[in-house]
């Protein structure tokens, strides 16, 4: 071998290097992935079929699914029934006179996932469990890489791992919408952070199309795009020495940040074209019903109502629900109100902690997303709706570096995760 | 070229590739939505279905029965030109009251069924009680749902079906048994066992001893103390037997006589006697009741001379004596009769009397009766009854080892016959030549039976060659004899006298030890066996032929592993 032939092998080992690397790391976080998905899915099912097997249904119990598949079975509870209606026999807008609830309310990408993919099963059941588990599993996936991009391969695993132990789980293992929204919220952050607008407007659209919080994804990309800018919400020195100095300051602060919205022209587009994805269903709303605010006027039929100050009826609309019996500690009270309360006053440190502690776009969404639900004057579902403030679970994550509270998180998430599945797969409505 | 030009040209290849790529992102995008928008057109409503009245009128009913107080769930369908199907669940434990509440239910509703197809029906299921609950179904014409003379009930009660199966149910393998609640006679689908529906027929009493309707003038106490008191007739003396109450009603053949008790403190229980003779006496009486607290359903009669003679009955897994109402039916059609137990069916008891008067019975016990009625029926419809004479489908064998925990296909003859622990006992110690037959019948045939003694003096053995299935006259038999120290045999004559004809000993039967006796019949004679020796050979038969069953005097006797082949 002559010296040529030498330096031709030498030269070409550092462009292969940095691809196998890749490889292997890409490789770890998909393993990792997998790793955390299917112990906690194990540890679910599990839980769902042995409690199925041994403690006996409640008298009044609304259906079946797949009586000789308590796995199956188990995972088709409550709302679950209604995207089976939906996908089986398209939607319904309700009538108060009749008492009838209309389905509008459920946005449309997930039954119509369901029923795409029922069309190649064969059963709208499994299919909507395969729809739900996949969507998760993809969740974990998004969310692994961008806690990994602005962390590290540990603590992206924690984020994964607090997602998927999340008390309330069993509704991303089960046929609810929530798996598909939250991979969806994942990738849409994602996308955003690696600038890939017309991706991440793409996942927003979904996701708007999937549940009616999923609009907010538009602040989200229009935020991170400017923040990506350097946008600051207020110039460095707040005052001048003289009133026209003051005004000077704001005045190319002010201009500053124009330009910089002016540069991210990219991501504002691609935040508008989120919208497309309620736009599409209220179209179809006014073809199918003349109303392309179904959506909400049916909210009505399910007795609910969203106001600016149903948030401060939420206090006395605790203390009503928790129906409350002379003696609690015999189980006189609601236990239901109780675990939404405790999911309620848990997460708000978090979510005020988000504010400060991660970028604009996260805090804006969790605040958003943690607020709009109460502002109906309950915490009904809360136990489900904090499954999708996915920052909280990034925040944690990085709290997590701190052995104890890794433990702590995981001690508190594991016990309630089975409590939940238990319940769930038993007709208890749980969120 | 030149370098410059070269670099000029890349230049713009670099911004028509980035201008290539917004493009290529807008019509991803664009297809995006589109894809969406036609996606959704799958989501659009199902056609509008064209809507019955019948349906809605079906779904109306139901929906307005959903809102009374403690009904869980009611569903609605409409069959056009069958019938409307009903169903509830409610938590309401009293079968009077699910019944009365289904009938109000329908009321504000009559006018709109009367103008469906006279051709209709309306059926309608209930599930009612905790668990396991029992059920309730109603059936009656569509148009008459303001008419409650045409309600038709079949009650079952789920928490019985567990119960010992009925040895006195005359199942043969040509006759399947009935299913535990069929249709009403007057409808084409009861095809099997009329008399397990309600038949029709014409009110002649139904009294809730209420003010308006418990006059005590309808009845004739004979005996006890008998009081109308908040709406239940009671018998409140616990301390004699025979306490009967007579309905001052004329003489029935055909007829149906049902009630609701609950039975209060004493030993016994309470029930019906039904074909009375007289309505001043007792004597030639039948009587249905309950004994040992509510947990025997027996019957009988009573003789010439006022005694009571014991027929038959069977164990109730879950006794009657509750503290809960309880609902007796007696159907009977002139030579038979059926018992309705919350549902679950007992008989046919063949009948001493043809027809007769009705009345209440308590036995040492204080009973409260309500909801008493009576109701004449056609005489179509009748009581299936065994045919003794009847030729059973030839079977080449038998074969039961009570495994199953029921004894289906056998016929009591007398005494009291139950599976326990996976053996047939009979449990009686009175009476001579108590019997259980098998639907097996011939002239040429082996058998073997296992047997032990439980108590009592070892009196166990076989009937064969038996002439009909419910009389032991004019039949063979074989059994234990002397406290288990010798086997005889013999035969009962036309008279059911028996008849000596021969013996050996054998070594201690009565030890509590299972034994085997054979028997093998041909050409009209038998060999016997004991737990495996022959005990007699060539014993010429006073009958060649006949049905097999077992036998137990004085004794209460275990019988396993019966297995009669025909050669």
């Amino acid at each position: 071998m002559g010296r040529s032939d030498m330096a031709t092998v030498t030269d070409s080992s550092p462009r292969v290097r940095p691809r196998l690397a890749w490889l292997r790391l890409n490789a770890r976080a998909a393993l990792v992935v997998l790793a955390v998905f299917l112990s906690t899915r194990i540890m679910l099912l599990l839980a769902v079929f042995l409690s199925s097997a041994a403690i006996p249904m409640p008298s009044s119990t609304n259906g079946y699914a797949s009586p000789d598949n308590l796995l199956l079975d188990g995972l088709i509870r409550h709302d679950s029934w209604w995207y089976v209606n939906i996908a089986e026999h398209g939607y319904t807008m309700g009538d108060l006179a009749t008492g009838q609830q209309g389905t509008v309310t459920f946005f449309p990408l997930y039954p119509l996932l369901v029923k795409l993919v029922a069309g190649l099963t064969g059963d709208v059941f499994v299919a909507g469990v395969l729809v739900s588990n996949l969507a998760f599993l993809a969740a974990l996936g998004f969310l692994y890489g961008l806690v990994r991009r602005e962390y590290d391969d540990e603590t992206a695993a924690r984020a994964a791992l607090y997602l998927a132990a999340a008390p309330s789980t069993i509704f991303c293992a089960a046929m609810y919408t929530e798996s598909l929204f939250i991979a969806l919220v994942c990738a849409t952050f994602y996308f955003a952070h690696r600038r890939m607008w017309e991706l991440a407007a793409a996942a927003g659209a979904l996701a708007a199309a999937t549940r009616n919080t999923g609009v907010l994804m538009a602040v989200v990309i229009a935020l991170e795009g400017m923040s990506q800018q350097g946008m600051r919400l207020r110039p460095e020195r707040l005052l001048g020495p003289t009133p026209a100095a003051t005004a000077r300051i704001w005045a190319d602060h002010l201009r500053r940040q124009f330009g910089i919205a002016l540069a991210s022209w990219r991501s504002l587009l691609a935040a508008a074209y989120v919208a497309i994805g309620l736009l599409l269903y209220m179209a179809f709303l006014q073809l199918t019903f003349g109303d392309p605010l179904g959506f909400i006027h049916a909210q009505a039929t399910w007795g609910r109502s969203t106001s600016a100050t149903g948030i401060t009826k939420i206090f006395s609309n605790v203390v009503t629900n928790l129906n409350l019996g002379p003696n609690p500690w015999a189980g006189q009270l609601n236990t239901l109100t109780v675990l939404n309360v405790l999911s309620t006053v848990g997460f708000l440190p978090l979510v005020v902690m988000c504010a400060f502690k991660l970028r604009p776009a996260y805090a804006v969404y969790t605040a958003l997303t943690f607020f709009v639900p109460l502002s109906t004057g309950t915490v009904g579902s809360m136990t489900r709706y904090v499954l999708m403030l996915v920052p909280c679970f990034v925040l944690l994550a990085v709290w997590g570096r701190r052995s104890w509270v890794d433990r702590l998180v995981v001690a508190i998430f594991l016990p309630l995760t089975t409590y939940f599945a238990i319940l769930f797969s038993h007709w208890y409505f749980m969120g | 070229m030149t370098a410059q030009s070269m670099l000029t040209w890349l230049g713009g290849l670099r911004h028509r590739l980035r201008l290539l790529r917004v493009v290529i992102s807008v019509i991803l995008l664009a297809a995006l939505a589109a894809g969406g928008a036609l996606a959704l057109r799958v989501l659009r409503p199902a056609a509008p279905i064209q809507i019955l009245p019948g349906q809605s009128l079906a779904w109306e009913i139901a929906r307005a029965a959903g809102r009374s107080e403690g009904v869980q769930f009611v569903s609605g369908a409409y069959l056009p030109g069958d019938r409307m199907l009903l169903y509830a669940r409610t938590a309401e434990a009293d079968r009077a009251r699910v019944r009365n509440w289904a009938a109000l239910q329908l009321e504000p509703f009559a006018e709109r069924l009367a103008a469906m197809s006279a051709s209709e029906q309306l059926t309608w299921v209930i599930d009612f009680g905790p668990p396991p609950g029992e059920q309730e179904a109603i059936t009656l014409p569509l148009r008459r749902a303001a008419d409650l003379a045409y309600y038709r009930y079949v009650s079952s009660a789920p928490g019985l079906l567990g119960a010992a199966a009925a040895p006195d149910q005359p199942q043969t393998s040509a006759a399947p048994p009935a299913p535990q609640a069929t249709a009403a006679p007057d409808q084409p689908q009861a095809t099997a066992a009329p008399a397990v529906g309600t038949p029709s027929g014409t009110p002649l009493l139904n009294t809730a001893f209420d003010e308006a309707s418990g006059a005590p003038s309808a009845w004739l106490p004979l005996s006890g103390v008998w009081a109308v008191k908040g709406g239940i007739y009671n018998q409140g003396d616990n301390t004699g037997y025979d306490f009967i109450s007579m309905l001052n009603v004329a003489p029935q053949t055909h007829y149906m006589f049902e009630a609701k008790l609950r039975l209060g403190e004493g030993e016994m229980g309470g029930g019906f006697v039904y074909n009375v003779p007289d309505t001043k006496a007792r004597t030639g009486a039948q009587i249905v009741d309950f004994d040992l607290k509510g947990s025997f359903l027996r019957w009988g009669r009573y003789d010439d001379k006022g005694a009571y003679v014991y027929e038959g009955g069977v164990k109730l897994d879950a006794p009657i004596s509750d503290g809960g109402w309880h609902n007796l039916r007696l159907v009977t059609h002139g030579a038979a009769s059926m018992i309705t137990l919350d549902g679950r069916q007992f008989g046919p008891i063949k009948n001493t009397s043809a027809s007769g008067h009705v009345g209440l019975i308590a036995s040492k016990t204080k009973v409260d009766f309500d909801n008493v009625a009576l109701t004449a029926l056609p005489e179509t419809g009748g009581v299936p009854l065994p045919q003794p004479t009847a030729a059973p489908a030839p079977a080449t064998s038998f074969r039961d080892d009570f495994a199953d925990g029921n004894a289906q296909g056998w016929q009591v003859l007398s005494g009291t016959w139950q599976i326990v622990e996976g053996a047939y006992q009979q449990t009686d110690l009175n009476g001579s030549d108590l019997g259980s037959v098998t639907p097996f019948t011939s002239d040429s045939f082996t058998m073997t039976v296992r047997l032990k003694r439980i108590a009592g003096d070892i009196g166990a053995g076989l009937y064969f060659n038996m002439d009909k299935r419910d009389s032991k006259a004019r039949s063979q038999m074989i059994n234990y004899t002397q406290v288990g120290k010798a086997i005889q045999w013999g035969h009962f004559d036309d008279g059911g006298n028996f008849v000596f004809e021969g013996s050996a000993p054998v070594p201690d039967g009565n030890d509590g030890a299972w034994h085997t006796i054979g028997v093998r019949v041909k050409a009209g004679a038998a060999a016997f066996s004991l737990d495996g020796k022959e005990i007699a050979t060539a014993v010429k038969l006073a009958y060649a032929g006949g049905y097999v069953g077992l036998l137990s005097s004085h004794s209460r006797v275990a019988f396993d592993d019966v297995t009669i082949s025909a050669q």
